[in-house]
């Protein structure tokens, strides 16, 4: 299949720079031909605007090329990219190289059809008259097993799922049979199922057009599935290079070493009742690492039938016509110092029951105990007093600080509503040094901390009123793999210190199986399957819980990858009124292991409600 | 629907090829540009000036009053008053016709006057001017009898008003009242060509006119509300002549190269009425006092660039009733301070002067007055009122501060009209009321015929208002056009009634 | 169907507008001023019984309620009457209402003609020094009141180079003058909407995604940017209509233009209540049609709005 001969891109000693700040130096590499390489790195590593550059895109986010420079051996003869005319550069775009970018839902033109986006580039560089490029994009929709191809092709970007997006982008992608596709984190913003499906489209159109594939990722278990070979990047240089297998199972350089150190794996786990520790080089061993499991005595937290909807309006007189069925039926317990994870997919519910839990929304019906007491009986005064006993860390930790607060400020606050302050300086100075900032850091604005210490000061908010739960949803998914081991490490050795209790809400198996005592699986609202962490990852019983397991990219490179369904997307939560949701009980499959009993009807009712 | 369309395109045409110049005014054709639309031109119906300075071409009454507000013979030539002034003879004009072909005769008369007296004048505005006459009988084709239902010394001069206007009874039956209100008739100079509501009213000569044919071809009125706009209008030829000329404009005509200023003494005048009643200046020296804070002179000089003529009374030279020994108050600060201290009225006091917003030369005749008073130690504020307001609610109902405008246009120009409304019991301008002795006089001089004694009763009126000093009488304003040096034969006339018989175009 | 009963809702509520507005109209403006009062203030000898012939011959010393339903009545069926001083409204008013849509038409056509353009370029140059000669002309636009950008307009056109006649509505170059003095107002702040909108979608990501399938800078800029940017103009456009017609009325004045503010303005001086109410209807009939216009443009021109 690879062929040997030369390379379809060679970058050479190629340097970028924004104004004065150099964004990327010194960069060569190869491409091969028909094979993947992969560009890994952090944020700020240079790997997307490398990307931008072999497009001849750079002018257009304000960089420029600085030396070196970037060549194409394609059908078409050799071309370089760097110091082409625009005019020539607009020929090779969409046609000999071509880009998928980050975020589906917003790659697409939302005013202009499916069909007409796509029959743009065969237009422009096939040629194609419109009947002929409606055909030719029905075709491609079909390639990509987008269901009724044709009928997709008079629509229009919103009323399709961002997975629906995905493909649609890649159809465009590979529309002109591209000597060399770039795929810059193409499925980052996409769920694990769709994910999967995602990259085996991305690996059938290199097949089916002998296409070279440049794949830009931070995540270590995709580039492991995708690569042949591997380019790592960290601030702008290349760290190492070499064949993917070399790279991933025996890195060379230590930075190399210890990104892999941090990556969650899943599996890595077998065996251990209790969650552990990153092992990062230059912090403390993980002696032992073990964290043990709370006394299961009193529950701290207890959700009892909680249902949670949102009306939908529509129609002349603004009548309910659907529902969000957000939340339906969630019980659960949880212990002092234990966490439990909520996983699922998009609309699977589960940021919904931790609003609820903190009382952002109201639940239609259930009851939420907190150590025996009935929070939504109680009245607003004393409520009040329960939100202090439960904190929140959001996914964005710039979003929820004020940026015209210094980090003192935004500490003290919640002390001061809760009368909790007693000296501000000390009590800043202890709650910085317990997140493993410097007491010195209080003056300063959220603006001048990177991502990681932000969410460091987030959880120091957090932990200011002396919470009895935290819950953090989706609370490192946006850092960097080395930043969020470091924050995952932090937050158990709190939890181990104050014998907290987190809520761990997660799309992420791997990091879940690292952080959490027992998991709950979500679907459409409802729990379909609970247990530990050993249960539930080691003896899934739930063909969803094992549809998500299956679907996490293994970070081994000597395994090929498994071949996955390709049809299905996520349903959606949304039932229209007098359309009653099929009810179910649970089953105890082993003592505190607990699966829908509609578990055996699953698939065929899965298919009902996504066709 | 069509009509904006084909406006649309054919905007849209031209604006796209050349623009072409605005085409040149038909020979001896003459442009007025004036303030107002009356937008009804029949007589009865309105009550505007603007209606007088166009439609005085369109119609003639039976007596005319020129410009010197002499009365003139009109439709009819000579009349005859009886000694108990109970009857009034008119011979009429012979072979006059209307515009549309139609004989003016007695019944001409005997119908116009119906018309006025009956439902349709009912729910006009001139009928209330009228009502003194019991009825009009035909005696013959040129021969009317006015039967009176009380002497009305100012009969005559009011049959050159607006309401008295001969209109032609054929015309009006067989077309309708709404076709006559936007389709005037009459005998006069001037012939109705088109009328396109509020932009303008074309007129042509009446060449068969019975006092000779007018001067000029034409005559187009254009309605242009803004005062700045109008004198633009002027300035790049649009226009020829442009009445209600703002004051402040007039220096920048003078200076004007192709333009000039005409003037002519107007029947408005301009005073503050006094409150006297319940108030401070019920006591007559502080009334006085009051008049004598105030330069007339310095007023007319800084706001209506000396257009206007200090008043004694509250009437102009050309009244009828206007007492040329009357002499006002003289401006006299000191005099005024020692009045105002022998009243007992403390530096200081408080007072306020209610006037009608909107008016911008009064408005600063207004602050200038407070700054008078301030001189002579008085402390008075200003209550610029909403015209409505101030007609209906405020002066009617004696709800007025110490001080409140007064400013009247008797069309009329004889001092009856004014002062009856202004002194005597029960009067709308009267809410305080005056006293015993000026009802008498005011309802004695209307009950004479004869015009001299009326003058002199009238001329005491005004001494006794005087020196009750029931009002600040300020001034006489001029009426001032601005006109192109082009025409020619322009004579303006007192009452803005623009007669254009005699104007012609130069060259 | 979901378009159709948008439509319904958005006429209904339009209905309720209009009763709200006509009604506050008619009894306010009854508040001002006893039309007849007014009439009569010139003249001599005015007795209650003249007022009362004056009242009754105008029709108003019915009841409110029964002059509101005769009035509302005529506007339904489209008999608007008479006035009471200028005779019949119908007439009268849809020439000024002609005259009023003909100078906002084309003063809006002229403004977006200058300012699509001149704020692509802005967007597409920022930073430049086309750019900040655009910033800086749109805000000297938006500081000339336009009263006086008219008056001066007419000095320097009609009054020393005598080529645009000053005043009044006599042919195609009656319109110039004005059109301007509106488009100068209109196109300062419309400029200003084109260069942010622009910029903000010029840096959407699938703007680039445009440029990455090979697209020429006019293709993205006028195909794509251009069309997602006219939504938010559009909406600008119909919030910006209400002022539009306030500075309507002044230019008007200014140019003698025989539009729907001199009617107004005449009807106020002339407490002429039949016009106005209807002036005022008219007016607010056409902001809630422009409203309407514009959501429907909106539907148009943004699928998700369409398809939801």
């Amino acid at each position: 299949m690879r062929e040997t001969n030369a390379p379809i891109l060679t970058v050479e000693n190629l340097s970028i720079a924004f104004g004065e700040t150099e964004a990327v130096r010194g960069l060569s590499f190869e491409v091969p031909r028909g094979g993947t390489l992969a560009i890994v790195g952090e944020s700020g590593s240079g790997k997307s605007v490398t990307s931008m550059a072999a497009m001849g895109l750079l002018k257009f986010t304000g960089g420029r090329v600085t030396s070196g420079a970037i060549r194409l051996h394609g059908k078409e003869g050799e071309t370089a990219i760097t110091g082409a005319s625009e005019a020539a550069l607009r020929r090779l775009r969409g046609n000999r190289i071509s880009m998928i970018f980050q975020e589906p839902m917003t790659s697409l033109d939302p005013v202009f059809t499916i069909g007409s986006q796509i029959g743009e580039a065969l237009k422009l560089h096939r040629g194609l008259g419109g009947r002929a490029a409606r055909d030719e994009a029905a075709r491609l929709l079909e390639l990509v097993r987008l269901p009724n191809a044709r009928a997709q092709l008079d629509r229009y970007p919103h009323q399709l799922s961002g997975g629906m997006r995905q493909r649609v982008m890649i159809a465009m992608a590979v529309s002109c049979r591209p000597d060399l596709l770039i795929a810059d984190e193409p499925t980052t913003a996409l769920d694990v199922t769709i994910q999967a499906q995602i990259l085996q489209i991305i690996r059938d159109m290199q097949s089916e057009f002998g296409t070279s594939v440049v794949f830009i990722s931070h995540d270590m278990g995709v580039v492991s599935e995708m690569a042949d070979e591997i380019v790592v990047m960290r601030n702008g240089e290349m760290v190492e290079t070499g064949r993917a297998e070399d790279v991933i199972l025996r890195p060379k350089a230590d930075y190399t070493r210890a990104l892999m150190a941090a990556v969650p794996k899943i599996g890595a786990m077998q065996g251990s009742e209790s969650p552990r520790k990153f092992d990062l080089p230059g912090q403390a061993a993980a002696e032992g690492g073990d964290h043990p499991a709370p006394e299961r005595a009193e529950p701290l937290v207890r959700l009892d039938k909680v249902t949670t909807r949102y009306d939908i309006t529509s129609g002349f007189f603004g009548r309910v016509s659907h529902r969000v069925h957000a939340a339906e039926d969630v019980s659960f317990e949880i212990h002092p110092g234990e966490t439990l994870a909520l996983v699922g997919e998009s609309g699977s519910g589960k940021s919904t029951v931790g609003k609820t839990l903190q009382q952002l929304v109201r639940p239609v019906s259930g009851r939420i105990l907190y150590r025996g007491t009935d929070i939504l009986s109680l009245d607003p005064a004393e409520r009040q007093r329960f939100k202090r006993e439960i904190q929140y860390i959001f996914q964005d930790p710039y979003g929820s600080l004020n940026p015209r607060k210094t980090v003192k400020q935004s500490l003290t606050e919640p002390m001061a509503t809760h009368g909790l302050l007693r000296d501000a300086d000390a009590q800043v100075a202890e709650l910085l040094t317990s997140v493993g900032l410097k007491s010195e850091h209080a003056g300063r604005y959220p603006h001048e901390f990177s991502g990681g210490q932000r969410q460091r000061i987030a959880i120091a908010r957090a932990l200011s009123v002396d919470p009895g739960l935290i819950i953090a949803d989706e609370a490192v998914s946006a850092l960097d793999v080395s930043v969020q081991a470091q924050v995952i490490n932090l937050m158990m050795d709190i939890q181990a210190r104050r014998g907290l209790a987190y809520l761990f809400i997660s799309h992420d198996m791997a990091v879940v199986e690292r952080v959490s005592h027992r998991v709950a699986v979500m679907y459409l609202g409802e729990i379909v399957e609970m247990g530990t962490r050993r249960q539930v990852f080691e003896t899934p019983q739930h063909p969803y819980t094992k549809r998500l397991l299956r679907a996490v990219p293994v970070m081994d490179p000597t395994r090929p990858p498994e071949r996955v369904t390709l049809t299905g997307d996520i349903p959606s939560p949304i039932r229209a009124i007098g359309d009653p949701r099929r009810s179910h009980g649970f089953v105890e499959v082993a003592p505190g292991h607990i699966l829908a009993d509609n578990h055996e009807n699953f698939e065929k009712y899965r298919e009902g409600i996504a066709s | 629907m069509t009509d904006l369309k084909s406006r649309l395109l054919t905007a849209a045409l031209v604006a796209t090829t050349a623009l072409t110049a605005a085409p040149a005014l038909a020979q001896g054709t003459l442009t007025v540009a004036q303030r107002q639309d009356p937008a009804n031109w029949d007589p009865v119906d309105t009550f505007l000036v603007a209606w007088g300075s166009v439609a005085s071409n369109i119609y003639d009454g039976l007596v005319r009053r020129d410009e010197n507000l002499e009365l003139q013979p009109g439709l009819a030539e000579s009349w005859e008053v009886s000694e108990d002034g109970l009857k009034i003879r008119f011979e009429l004009r012979e072979g006059v016709q209307f515009h549309n072909g139609e004989p003016f005769d007695a019944n001409a008369v005997k119908y116009t006057f119906d018309r006025l007296l009956g439902d349709v004048g009912a729910a006009g505005p001139q009928r209330s001017n009228y009502t003194t006459i019991e009825s009009v009988e035909v005696v013959d084709d040129t021969t009317v009898d006015f039967h009176m239902a009380q002497p009305d010394p100012v009969i005559l001069t009011k049959l050159a008003g607006y309401g008295a206007m001969i209109v032609p009874p054929q015309y009006i039956e067989e077309m309708g009242q709404e076709h006559f209100d936007m389709n005037p008739v009459g005998t006069g100079p001037f012939k109705f060509v088109s009328y396109d509501q509020g932009a303008r009213i074309e007129l042509e000569a009446n060449e068969e006119y019975f006092d000779g044919a007018p001067a000029l071809d034409g005559l187009v009125y254009r309605f242009i509300r803004e005062d700045a706009t109008r004198l633009a209008e002027l300035q790049s030829g649009g226009v020829d002549l442009v009445s209600d000329v703002a004051f402040s404009a007039v220096p920048t005509i003078e200076a004007a190269d192709n333009a000039d200023i005409v003037a002519v003494s107007g029947p408005t005048i301009y005073s503050l009425a006094l409150k006297t009643k319940d108030a401070v200046t019920e006591d007559v020296r502080v009334r006085r006092a009051l008049n004598m804070a105030v330069d007339k002179q310095a007023l007319i000089d800084a706001f209506l660039a000396g257009r206007g003529t200090p008043i004694a009374s509250l009437q102009g030279e050309l009244s009828f009733g206007h007492d040329p020994e009357l002499e006002g108050y003289a401006f006299d600060p000191q005099q005024a301070m020692a009045l105002l201290q022998e009243a007992g009225v403390a530096p200081g006091t408080e007072m306020t002067i209610d006037y009608r917003a909107g008016n911008s030369t009064f408005n600063e005749v207004a602050q200038a007055l407070t700054g008078f008073f301030a001189a002579v130690g008085l402390n008075v504020g200003l209550n610029p009122i909403e015209d409505g307001v101030f007609l209906n609610e405020i002066v009617p109902q004696g709800r007025t501060n110490e001080m409140f405008q007064f400013s009247w246009g008797g069309w009329t120009f004889d001092f009856d009209n004014t002062a009856y409304l202004s002194y005597h019991e029960g009067e709308k301008w009267n809410p305080y009321g005056t006293s015993e002795e000026m009802n008498e006089l005011l309802e004695e001089q209307r009950q004479s015929p004869d015009q001299e004694v009326r003058e002199e009763i009238l001329q005491q009126v005004a001494n006794l208002a005087h020196e009750e000093a029931y009002h600040i009488p300020l001034y006489n304003e001029q009426t001032v056009y601005a006109v192109a040096d082009r025409v020619e034969g322009f004579v303006p006339a007192p009452d803005k009634r623009l007669r254009l018989t005699e104007v012609s175009i130069a060259e | 169907m979901p378009i159709l009963s948008f439509i319904l809702k958005r006429v209904i509520q339009a209905g309720f507008v209009l009763i709200a507005v006509t009604l506050f109209v008619s009894f306010a403006i009854r508040l001002t001023g006893d039309p007849a009062v007014m009439m009569l203030r010139e003249s001599a000898n005015v007795t209650p019984e003249d007022l009362e012939r004056i009242r009754e011959g105008l029709g108003l010393n019915r009841p409110f309620l029964v002059q509101y339903g005769d009035f509302i009545a005529g506007l339904v069926t489209g008999d608007l009457g008479q006035s009471f001083f200028r005779g019949a409204i119908a007439p009268l008013v849809s020439g000024a209402l002609g005259a009023t849509l003909l100078l906002a038409l084309t003063s809006l056509a002229v403004s977006l003609l200058i300012s699509i353009p001149l704020g692509i370029y802005a967007a597409t140059h920022r930073g430049s020094f086309g750019d900040q000669l655009v910033r800086v002309l749109s805000l000297a636009g938006l500081s000339f009141p336009n009263f006086w950008l008219g008056i001066m307009l007419v000095l320097i056109f009609s009054v020393t180079l005598r080529w645009l006649p000053p005043s009044g509505f006599t042919g195609p170059q009656s319109l110039i003058m004005p059109a301007v003095t509106i488009g100068v107002i209109l196109t300062s702040t419309n400029l200003r909407i084109v260069r942010t909108t622009m910029l903000d979608v010029l840096s959407s990501q699938f703007i680039m995604v445009a440029r990455a399938k090979g697209l020429s800078q006019t293709k993205v800029v006028y195909k794509h940017a251009l069309r997602n940017s006219s939504i938010a103009l559009v909406t600008y456009l119909g919030l910006q209509f209400g002022s539009l017609m306030g500075g309507l009325v002044v230019v008007e004045l200014v140019f003698n233009w025989p539009g729907m503010g001199t009617l107004a303005i005449e009807a106020i001086a002339q407490r002429d209540y039949p016009i106005l109410q209807t002036v005022i209807s008219i007016l607010a009939v056409l902001i809630v049609a422009v409203n309407l216009l514009v959501d429907l443009t909106y539907m148009l021109l943004d699928p998700r709005i369409r398809l939801e």
